[in-house]
């Protein structure tokens, strides 16, 4: 055994519910001249530190601290309930949202009405077509025109 | 008083919510926490049951964080170290801490010895002299002095409580105790050397 695992014994043992020392530390401790000495300094600053003044506690901090608990709890409690009553006013709004889009993206999807060729246009910008037009029935382009069935 | 078997499931219970299994908790270690509050600013400070109050009150909301790496006793009193220096910081600034303390060392020591006329011989001048030379220290020295030698804690537990090796406390010890001694010296006899 050498000084410092006794110092550390010591140390522990000043501090937390130890061990015996053991009888190689014992030995030591009573023949080392420089562990010795250093118990002697370390219990003369023992003895200083123990003239600081020490604080006593009389009362009980416990109701105090729950007080203080439940003081800072309580804001905490009211913001959740503000929060879950909001939620309870946004979760159908945001699904009347969604429903609505989704509803609107649906009439406005896949466009499966022909659209009526307005056929002036698409003859004067796609003059290749012209066989097309000539193949058309001629009520139909008069409609198409003049927005009647009968001229 | 709690058993340190029970002491996991105390700190279960007030985790879900349990006030009350806190306030086990609290009266476990009030006396402790207060102790060492005491010890930081002063016994004369009129804020120690305060701050000892508010240190409870900031464990309990950040019961969640604690892991159980370190025990209760050790995270708690972390939270109440931190919760001192917050304390001083907030009075003053870093700067003007150092200056007050140092300023009213010497005028502790000096006018303790003026009374005395002779070497200090009453422990309770000692004592007000020894806790205003610690007060005196850097906080890294200090926060080592009060846990080691005001609180009797081990090295290896103020190592886990300031989170830095137990070389490092050591090493800061011997350098708080170099000081103290100078610091003292010339009012206190017999002091080791």
């Amino acid at each position: 055994m050498d000084c410092e695992a006794f110092r550390i014994w010591m140390d522990q043992a000043g501090a937390e519910s130890v061990e015996p020392m053991p009888p190689a530390l014992r030995q030591h401790g009573d023949t080392c001249v420089d562990c010795q000495s250093w118990q002697q300094a370390e219990a003369a600053w023992r003895r200083l530190f123990a003239a600081v003044p020490q604080a006593s506690l009389t009362h009980s901090l416990w109701p105090g601290v729950r007080a203080r608990l439940a003081a800072h709890a309580a804001p905490v409690a009211s913001l959740s309930d503000e929060l879950t009553a909001l939620g309870r006013l946004l979760v159908p709004a945001l699904a009347l949202l969604v429903l609505s889009l989704a509803g609107v993206g649906w009439w406005s999807g896949p466009d499966t009405q022909p659209t009526p060729i307005d056929t002036s246009t698409f003859l004067v910008a796609n003059p290749s077509a012209e066989l097309a037009f000539l193949s058309q029935d001629p009520d139909t382009i008069l409609q198409q025109w003049g927005g009647r069935e009968t001229p | 008083m709690v058993a340190a078997d029970d002491e996991q499931a105390w700190i279960c219970r007030a985790r879900d919510g349990d006030a009350e299994a806190y306030g086990v908790l609290v009266e476990r270690y009030q006396q402790r926490i207060f102790r060492l509050v005491a010890k930081w600013l002063g016994p004369d400070h009129a804020g120690i049951e305060d701050v000892t109050q508010d240190v409870f009150v900031r464990a309990y909301t950040a019961l969640d964080t604690f892991r159980g790496d370190a025990s209760f006793s050790t995270w708690l009193t972390r939270i109440a170290l931190n919760r001192c220096r917050d304390e001083h910081r907030r009075a003053m600034s870093r700067r003007a801490l150092q200056e007050a303390f140092a300023r009213e060392s010497v005028v502790g020591l000096e006018s303790a010895a003026q009374t005395l006329e002779e070497p200090v011989d009453t422990s309770a001048e000692t004592g007000r002299m020894v806790h205003l030379a610690v007060a005196s220290l850097p906080d890294k020295l200090r926060l080592v002095v009060t846990l080691k030698d005001l609180e009797g804690y081990s090295y290896a537990e103020v190592s886990r409580i300031l989170q830095c090796k137990v070389g490092t406390v050591k090493s800061r010890h011997a350098r708080a105790r170099e000081k103290l001694r100078r610091l003292l010296a010339p009012y206190v006899t017999g002091l080791p050397q």
